[in-house]
């Protein structure tokens, strides 16, 4: 593979890693503000989120110039493959960070009393697509693997809120609005940490060129 | 460009002088051998010629000189002929004159009438072999009666010549044995000093002193080892000023409560100091090479390195680390080489967060 093909794959690489930096940067921005109700840190949010819509296409476009002119094979050819795939994750990442953006919006005039563990849901999936992204970094199975453990905790979180706004709803009706929206947030950020856990799931086929997507699911049927 | 052993570049040098050498010497000596003998067989049979032509003169009868011919042939080993003017062979040591052709225009026959002497070596259809030809006139009271020719085989001759070709052949083979023996030992006396060259830079290279090998007796060798020596000593001098100023930069990086990173143009990480190290939770010596957004993956930081890399101004800026929930001061300058060309940046980074 020629020298140029190396300096265009650092610069896609680069480009992706600074769409997972924006995503990170988004998720908490959109955490700190459902907590502090800072106005100005969303507007922040709805801009790296046109960023990160123009780095898609850029990143997309790359990586077929370099699929046409490189016709790369084997490992080069997975980790191209990976990155329109990751890109792609990071965007709806993107996507729903804006989605929650808006939830905290609706809710700045009447803000909920309680946040219950949303906080906690939040800085999970933060967590969880920093984690996917060193994963990538450092081409580390291991912590693909250890991405993936981890979203059972966030669905074990998910859970527990949504009985206890379930709880809250019950107890006080007129709550039931702001409690929807502290829900549709806490599903959105469970979504988040779906996403990273795709991402996770990218790179084990990028390392070790294993699909383990619906591993589970055929597991499960064969038993 | 494909690399061959020394003797490799000596030995087929050598060899082909010597050959080339060899065949001039070959092609000259023969040369020089064959007119040698030609200019003696063409003075015998000369002296063959006029003294079977005084025999004639001295009254052999006509129906004697075919048995004239045959006796003093047999005696002297040359072919003799007695060729009449019209060219008729009257006589001849070998055959029988009848059964012989007309031999009035045989090149040495028309010479010897028109200058009184003729020469010729040409293929003998009689003998069917290469023969050198003699005539002479046989000239009685002023008047040419016939023509005298005495011949031999060059068979002789060329056996001769064959023989020092065959000489010289044995000899070339010989010499090209003897070559490789003299080319090995060339080599090994050139190879000896050399290794010892080899080894004490390999030594160098592993860190120990430099100590020039004793003299090896070729002077080419002796200058390289001269050279190589003052080399090691200015090299030994340089890094030792370089580890030095080393030290010093690393110590006072170390030192700096500041993290201060240095990246190239490419934004990928020359170095990180351990204030740096820590505050991103990076290992030492993980960074060197990586791209900065490998190792520091924040946004901020890359637009204010890409914004110090455009520009000769200070750029200032702050960063948050979300993961630490960190604010840090970021402060950048881009750094030049020696020759003034832009290398690089340095960004130094203060942690401004609000305690508690």
């Amino acid at each position: 593979m020629p020298l140029q093909f190396d300096t265009d794959l650092t610069k896609l690489k680069e480009d992706l890693l600074r769409m997972g930096a924006l995503a990170e940067r988004m998720i908490h921005d959109v955490t700190v503000t459902a907590v502090d109700g800072n106005a100005e840190l969303l507007k922040q949010v709805y801009e790296r989120e046109e960023e990160m819509d123009r780095l898609q296409t850029e990143i997309d476009e790359e990586t077929i110039r370099m699929i046409g002119v490189y016709t790369p094979v084997a490992g080069d050819l997975r980790l191209l493959m990976m990155i329109t795939r990751i890109n792609a994750e990071l965007e709806r990442i993107g996507d729903r960070v804006v989605n929650v953006g808006h939830i905290v919006e609706s809710l700045m005039d009447k803000p909920p009393k309680t946040l219950v563990d949303l906080p906690r849901i939040a800085q999970a999936s933060e967590s969880m697509v920093r984690g996917a992204l060193n994963a990538f970094v450092n081409g580390s199975e291991s912590e693909a693997m250890a991405v993936i453990a981890a979203d059972d905790e966030i669905d074990k979180l998910s859970d527990q809120m949504f009985r206890v706004i379930l709880t809250h709803m019950l107890d006080d009706p007129h709550t039931m609005g702001r409690m929807l929206g502290l829900m549709l947030m806490a599903q959105a950020f469970e979504r988040l940490a779906d996403h990273a856990v795709n991402i996770a799931e990218d790179v084990v086929y990028m390392v070790k060129g294993k699909d383990i997507r619906h591993l589970d699911k055929q597991e499960d049927g064969g038993a | 460009m494909k690399k061959r052993p020394l003797i490799w570049h000596i030995y087929p040098s050598y060899l082909w002088l010597i050959l080339v050498a060899m065949l001039a010497v070959a092609v000259s000596a023969s040369r020089i051998t064959k007119a040698f003998h030609y200019e003696q067989t063409a003075g015998q049979l000369t002296s063959a010629a006029h003294l079977v032509a005084e025999q004639l003169k001295a009254g052999a009868a006509e129906e004697g000189i075919d048995a004239l011919c045959k006796t003093l042939g047999r005696s002297s080993g040359y072919r003799l002929t007695v060729i009449g003017m019209d060219g008729i062979v009257a006589g001849d040591s070998e055959e029988s004159p009848a059964e012989m052709d007309n031999h009035g225009n045989r090149e040495e026959v028309v010479a010897a009438i028109a200058e009184g002497i003729g020469q010729s070596c040409r293929f003998s259809d009689t003998l069917r072999q290469e023969m050198m030809y003699v005539a002479i006139p046989l000239v009685v009271d002023g008047r040419q009666q016939a023509v005298v020719r005495a011949s031999l085989s060059l068979e002789r001759i060329d056996a001769a010549l064959r023989s020092i070709w065959i000489q010289f052949l044995i000899a070339g083979v010989v010499i090209a044995v003897v070559a490789v023996a003299a080319s090995a030992l060339i080599v090994r006396r050139i190879n000896r000093p050399m290794r010892r060259l080899r080894g004490r830079a390999e030594a160098f290279v592993l860190g120990e002193t430099y100590e020039r090998p004793p003299s090896s007796g070729i002077s080419e060798l002796d200058v390289l080892a001269d050279a190589l020596s003052g080399m090691a000593r200015e090299l030994h001098v340089r890094i030792g000023t370089i580890s030095r100023q080393y030290d010093e930069i690393s110590a006072l990086l170390a030192c700096m409560t500041e993290g201060v990173i240095a990246v190239d143009e490419d934004k990928r990480v020359l170095r990180m100091n351990a204030a740096a190290l820590e505050l991103f939770g990076v290992e030492a010596g993980a960074c060197e090479g990586k791209g900065l957004m490998e190792v520091v993956r924040n946004a901020e930081l890359y637009d204010l390195v890409e914004k110090t890399l455009g520009t000769e101004e200070r750029v200032e800026g702050g960063i948050l680390l979300t993961d630490l929930d960190r604010r840090l001061q970021v402060h950048g300058t881009v750094l030049h080489g020696k020759g003034g060309n832009r290398v690089g940046a340095v960004i130094v980074l203060s942690d401004v967060t609000s305690p508690g």
